[in-house]
């Protein structure tokens, strides 16, 4: 048994180190793709610097665009490394230690996006500062920045701290011969990690805290996303459960996002060992559970609502339903439970394709529900003019676009500098486990 | 025969003119809300009409009428006193020595009641059948008195752009007597996209026929004010001078009498606008009252998570080992070390921000 663990062990640790040292041709096309969509998602925003807004399709009936919704939509995918890593965690889901990694890059990946979405939806970047200087505490804006803040540093220790063993066996290993540079980034992101008894206790304490923390973090964050809407009397916006429509839906879109991505890494890292059907399995409960409960918000919002149909909900109604947006609002509602449904439920053909593509639909799904929550309600005047529109400019289109590359590069660069997988973590748990059985194997005999 | 027929014919048609004729006056006299009617109670009759006697008044009105002695050219004393059926009021006696007696009462049903004298007096039969009729009221109240060419006048003060200005409207009826309780709408005149009225409020006028609204103007330069009863309408103009605080008070939330003393720490400068109204400069304001503490609790959370990512990375700090730590010529302790450090100036950022901010400024809480 204990040669099988150590053969395991080995596996996993050239498997796990094996995006890190080498570099395929494939990957380096792969990253300048990416480079080539940011590099011109960065002229259009030279070009939006240049212009203003007016570079843009918004206007001053429809003052928050694809900017807006996209940080939305950001925000939300980023509550996976809470769920997956924290949740998980607490509840001691042996099944998540591979994915817990992926999970909490997502997240990191997905804040910092989502965070430079507000940046660039300012015409005059450098107003910014007056967030600081005249920001007040009224304001949902100054929740957000506040929230977003607390939320982007405790995930980056999150991520931080499991990831110090692996850090560390990089160290070692690198001391082989390795570049100077590389060697000194592991030896200090590894702290000196030794694996003594005492290193432990600490670092489980620190974990310890960290779980229980960034789970309430986390859902503060989006609800001060939704209350950014929520505080307004708005069609659409002015409702009681908006800050739980939104915890829910980003939870959502983050399985189906953590889906899309574990896919994509067990295809292209080869870690089909690891990322087994099972977890494929388990994530996809998951993403039903959610979905249903997202389906009950979402009905429950529109038929509260719907019912009481203010003249202004109806306005809203009518645009949503089978006016200009019906098309949006339907895509979403077939894209995010329709197909789905049936994809987790019926399980025809390969699970882990299928479940990709429902993690993509779903987020496809959840990235046009943004769409449906931000743009219709700002279509309709609150005041008796025309009804807004809005088209997004080549600018918008392009710099989202960057946006998405950037949300791949930045994971690309973290598999790049640090194992998608916390093979010491697993390492450590196939020996327990091998012992384990080592020693049940001794007891019966 | 034929003769006789017209006779009785003339006699048809003529009879009810005749009698009309020789029926004792009856005189109909229009009742103004709250106008005092006057009757003469004498030994002839009301007002000199022996036989039925009519008062016609509309329903919701206040009737005031005021009998008056008219028996003064008799040497002996003939009192009266009068009684309103349906009502159940009596006037005072009515003698030499008391020649006046007013009674007032609100007609609230349509219909007819009697009034007579409850005397046994000289004429007492010409002094029982005064009847007042309750007419359905034709037009309401309001109206009427529109018709009747209310005048609303508008009395309006210069002001400073954010401080109370007291805006008056004086609303009296065609014989310049003021409405009481009446709703006068006002309404400013403003240019947003297109020039259109904007109504800022609503007061009811007082004992006086006085609507006084308390408004507290954004703008300035001069503003065209209206004032509104009905289709009366009157307009004035307000100068609204620069403010001495550019921002506005914000009236929102609750307003609660809890307040405690508030903390104020930097120059005095940052309790007033800056040159040109600009912001002023940075102070920390933690003013007294129910918000502060919100922002206080706020504040508390903020500091208490961004205590426990520190604890995290102190815990961090500590773990390199006698082993690790002669690793080179690397300070192993760099990154948790450089992540307490960002994480205090961070946490110092955000909780300055609240208590920096234009909340700590006077002019939008106090």
């Amino acid at each position: 048994m204990r040669s099988r663990a150590e053969d395991y062990s080995q596996r996993l640790t050239r498997i796990s180190l094996a995006p890190l040292t080498q570099t395929t041709r494939g990957f380096q096309l792969f990253v300048l793709a990416l480079l080539a969509v940011i590099a011109w998602g960065a002229y259009a925003y030279i070009v939006q610097l240049r212009y203003g807004l007016l570079a843009t399709g918004m206007n001053n009936t429809v003052s928050w665009g694809f900017y807006i919704f996209n940080f939305v939509f950001w925000i939300g995918v980023s509550h996976v490394g809470a769920l997956i890593s924290a949740i998980l965690r607490l509840t001691h889901a042996g099944w998540r230690t591979p994915i817990t990694r992926m999970g909490e890059l997502v997240t990191i990946s997905a804040l910092m996006i989502g965070a430079s979405m507000i940046f660039i939806d300012l015409g005059r970047p450098d107003r910014v500062l007056n967030l600081i200087w005249y920001g007040r505490f009224q304001s949902p804006l100054i929740w957000d920045l506040i929230g977003v803040t607390t939320y982007l540093v405790g995930s980056v220790v999150y991520l931080f701290l499991p990831s110090i063993p692996d850090f560390a066996f990089m160290r070692d290993r690198l001391k082989r011969g390795a570049s100077t540079l590389k060697l000194k980034i592991y030896t200090y992101l590894a702290v000196g990690w030794t694996g003594t008894p005492e290193q432990r206790e600490r670092l489980d304490r620190a974990s310890h805290i960290m779980t229980v923390m960034i789970i309430p973090v986390a859902i503060s964050v989006h609800t001060v996303v939704s209350f950014v809407f929520a505080m307004t009397l708005r069609p659409g916006w002015d409702a009681t459960a908006l800050a739980p429509n939104f915890v829910i839906g980003a939870l959502f879109s983050g399985i189906g996002a953590v889906l899309v991505v574990m896919a994509a890494f067990r295809k292209f890292y080869h870690l089909e060992e690891y990322i087994t059907k099972r977890h494929f399995r388990n994530m996809s409960y998951l993403l039903l559970v959610l979905l249903f409960a997202y389906f009950y918000f979402v009905l429950t919002e529109y038929l509260t609502v719907g019912y009481k149909l203010r003249i202004e909900e109806l306005h809203l109604f009518t645009l949503l339903l089978l006016g200009k947006n019906a098309l949006w609002f339907w895509s979403f509602f077939i894209s995010a439970f329709v197909i789905p449904v049936f994809l987790i439920l019926f399980p025809k053909g390969p699970i882990i394709p299928r479940l990709a593509v429902a993690g993509i639909l779903v987020n496809a799904g959840m990235w046009i529900k943004r769409f449906v929550i931000v743009i219709p309600t700002l279509q309709v005047p609150l005041m008796p003019f025309e009804f807004g529109n809005y088209t997004p400019t080549w600018v918008e289109i392009s710099i989202v676009a960057a946006g998405f590359a950037g949300f791949t590069l930045i994971l690309a660069i973290f598999a790049r500098i640090m194992p998608v997988m916390p093979f010491v973590e697993m390492t450590e748990e196939a020996e327990t486990e091998a012992s384990h059985q080592t020693g049940m194997l001794g007891r019966e005999r | 025969m034929r003769f006789k027929l017209l006779v009785i014919g003339i006699a048809i048609i003529l009879l009810p003119a005749l009698a009309i004729l020789t029926t004792p006056v009856s005189i109909s006299l229009a009742q103004t809300d709250g106008e005092p009617i006057r009757i003469e109670v004498s030994r002839h009759g009301f007002n000199q009409t022996p036989g039925e006697f009519r008062l016609e008044v509309e329903a919701g009105q206040e009737v005031v009428i005021t009998f008056v002695y008219g028996d003064g050219d008799q040497s002996d004393n003939n009192p009266h006193r009068i009684f309103i059926t349906g009502y159940n009021i009596f006037s005072a006696v009515l003698d030499r020595g008391n020649q006046e007696s007013t009674v007032r009462f609100t007609a609230n049903e349509t219909g007819e009641v009697s009034f007579m004298c409850v005397l046994s007096c000289v004429g007492h039969d010409n002094l029982q059948k005064g009847t007042i009729t309750i007419q359905q009221a034709t037009k309401p109240l309001e109206e009427k008195e529109e018709t009747s060419s209310a005048l609303l006048s508008l009395v309006a003060e210069q002001s400073l752009s954010g401080q109370s200005l007291s805006l008056k409207a004086s609303l009296r009826n065609s014989q310049d007597k003021p409405i009481v309780n009446a709703p006068v709408k006002f309404l400013i005149k403003v240019d947003f996209f297109t020039t259109g009225l904007i109504e800022i409020g609503e007061a009811v006028t007082d004992d006086e026929g006085v609507a006084v609204l308390e408004y507290i103007p954004r703008q300035t330069g001069d503003v065209e004010v209206l004032a509104r009863y009905k289709g009366i309408e009157t307009t004035g103009l307000v100068s609204i001078g620069e403010g001495a605080k550019t921002f506005y008070q914000a009236e929102t939330g609750l307003h609660s009498e809890v307040s405690w003393p508030e903390v104020f720490v930097g120059p005095q400068s940052a309790l007033e606008p800056g040159e040109g109204g600009a912001a002023p400069v940075i102070g920390i304001r933690i003013p007294g009252g129910l918000p502060s503490l919100l922002l206080l609790a706020y504040i508390l959370t903020i500091i208490m998570v961004w205590s426990f990512y520190i604890r995290v990375m102190y815990q961090v700090f500590r773990i390199p080992s006698e082993v690790a730590r002669g690793t080179g010529n690397v300070n192993i302790r760099l990154v948790p070390l450089t992540g307490m450090t960002v994480m205090l100036i961070l946490v110092t950022l955000l909780v300055l921000i609240l208590i920096t901010g234009l909340y700590s400024h006077p002019h939008i809480l106090h």
